[in-house]
């Protein structure tokens, strides 16, 4: 009898050892998937938010543990992918050059889960915002196209948080372009972009050529692709998480390189209540700063 | 059947079970009226639905924790108090004494946890919710898989490791068992070697978190991951198996 009771209860951890081995997700887990379904379904409504030829799913997604990668390419609903190494290590939102082509780079959904009921910001706004990126380097071959020495965001933060002057005028821009949506009498807009390129230039004669040519960079990859992400965050969340997220912090300076997010998406703000077909005729080659010059002048 | 009815008259004789049950059932009567209220991004969260698997989060944890309490001693206290000889005379084996021991444990934390768990229903049926009374009863086999997995490794630990050992090792399990989420975040920001041994080693501590989290998905109609519910159960396998085999010498 006892040993009948033995046989029994090794029969049922054999079963619950099978149908654990059963029940493990290998390759593309379910919830990963759901993500791009999820930016398929967002991209139905969103289109290309006016950037001629954007689809984030146009890229393979990379969904990261930082051990393995399984990359997906998206077509159509259907979902193929592949596993390789980790291309990068802990915990990476980014883009990752595979020979010609670009790539997205996201962490698992398990993983950002915890990150997303801290911060609002769901997994598939992050796909948004890479994606964006990898359209920009493979539509407009903005990492070509880049003849400058660009500072990294730390060294480059490092210098404009230490200077108070450029970090006030900083501000002081962020306030300005700001009013296109905190202030309801805001109706020459004009009048906000010719304060702001004014800051602008004025602030630009404080920084050396590097620093500020690498401040224009920033603006214009970072700032659109936070713009890009905003969207999606407002279609996917609503108008409370968008204004709590995003506009209730787009004034704010903070030392890093946030700051170059959301001015640059201010600026993007901005062109649309200037001209809404602004990025038709844009392709990455010249800084928001000129592109609003060309407005006011 | 006899010693898992004496553990059970035994437990539900101590004053701790239920200081920690009044607390479980503050934290519900707080969150559920007028008192206070969970606020998350800068809303107050008052919709049942939303605040039920939070609660029943925390009334897992909670009655993890008397799970934990009850178990930690009753084994090594069977042993100090010479009971464990009375039964051995009666031909009764090691096995099935250890495990009727635990069993004892099992049946206490499960009743503290039906009480807290008809707490919340209370509740919600005086909010207006009772149409989840439902859900929440079937959230309860999540609670007593939850308080069975603290239950087991806490007795099977406590044959060999003494109390204050086991108690220990069985608050970081449920500490970071409870956190595993949080936990497995932290750990994908590692990398290297040091950083590779840290995730499997996360990877061991059972995934408490992940069972409220099932409950939660019940409650609010979500599909439920099997693979988690299943790795619960084997969690519970094997501390069993490591209750039936240890040995104490004293015997």
């Amino acid at each position: 009898m006892k040993k009948a009771g033995f046989i029994i209860y090794m029969l049922v951890g054999a079963t619950l050892v099978v149908s654990g081995f059963a029940t493990t997700e290998r390759g593309l887990k379910e919830n990963n998937r759901e993500m791009l379904y999820k930016v398929a379904e967002d991209y139905e409504e969103l289109g290309d938010m006016g950037f001629k030829g954007f689809y984030p799913l146009d890229y393979k997604v990379a969904f990261s543990d930082s051990e393995k990668d399984v990359v997906v390419s998206y077509d159509g609903g259907e979902c193929n992918y592949t596993k390789r190494d980790a291309v990068y290590g802990g915990l990476v939102g980014s883009i990752y050059q595979d020979g010609d082509e670009f790539e997205v780079v996201v962490p698992e959904y398990d993983t950002w889960i915890t990150l997303e009921a801290v911060n609002n910001e769901p997994l598939s706004a992050v796909i948004w915002h890479e994606g964006f990126h990898a359209y920009q380097n493979s539509y407009h071959k903005v990492y070509e196209k880049t003849t400058q020495d660009v500072l990294s965001e730390t060294e480059l933060s490092e210098i404009v948080d230490s200077d108070n002057e450029a970090k006030r005028m900083f501000s002081k821009e962020m306030e300005v372009l700001s009013r296109i949506f905190t202030d309801e009498n805001s109706s020459d807009v004009n009048e906000i972009a010719i304060e702001y390129s004014k800051i602008a230039k004025e602030r630009r004669g404080l920084l050396s050529e590097q620093v500020a040519g690498s401040e224009d960079f920033y603006l214009m990859m970072e700032g659109s692709a936070y713009y890009v992400e905003s969207l999606a965050v407002r279609y996917e969340n609503g108008e409370e998480t968008y204004q709590k997220e995003y506009l209730g912090t787009a004034s704010k300076y903070v030392d890093g390189n946030a700051k170059y997010y959301r001015l640059g998406m201010l600026e993007c703000m901005l062109l649309d209540k200037l001209d809404p077909e602004w990025k038709n005729s844009y392709s990455f080659d010249r800084t928001f700063e000129e592109v609003i010059d060309d407005y006011i002048s | 059947m006899e010693i898992v009815v004496n553990v059970i008259r035994e437990k539900i004789r101590k004053k701790m079970l239920y200081v920690t049950m009044a607390l479980g059932i503050i934290v519900v009567a707080v969150f559920s009226t007028d008192m206070g209220s969970l606020t998350i991004g800068g809303k107050s969260i008052k919709d049942y639905h939303v605040l039920l698997p939070i609660l029943i989060n925390v009334l897992n944890f909670l009655n993890g924790a008397i799970a934990l309490a009850i178990s930690c001693s009753t084994i090594p206290q069977e042993y100090e108090r010479r009971t464990s000889h009375l039964i051995w005379s009666r031909g009764i084996s090691q096995s099935r004494y250890h495990m009727c021991l635990a069993a004892g444990n099992i049946v206490v934390s499960w009743i503290s946890g039906i009480i807290l768990y008809a707490t919340l229903g209370v509740f919600a049926v005086v909010n207006g919710y009772s149409n989840i009374l439902g859900r929440i009863a079937m959230a309860t086999v999540f609670m007593m898989i939850y308080s069975a997995c603290i239950c087991m490794l806490t007795s099977a630990l406590s044959i060999r490791i003494p109390t204050l050992f086991t108690g220990t090792i069985m608050v970081i399990i449920l500490v970071f068992g409870a956190l595993r989420d949080a936990l497995k975040l932290l750990t994908a920001t590692l990398t290297g070697v040091g950083g590779a041994v840290i995730k499997r080693a996360v990877m061991l501590i059972p995934d408490l978190a992940g069972i409220s989290n099932q409950a939660g998905n019940l409650v609010q109609e979500k599909p439920l991951n099997i693979h988690v519910i299943i790795m619960a159960f084997l969690v519970i396998w094997v501390a069993g198996l490591l209750v039936m085999i240890l040995r104490r010498e004293e015997a």
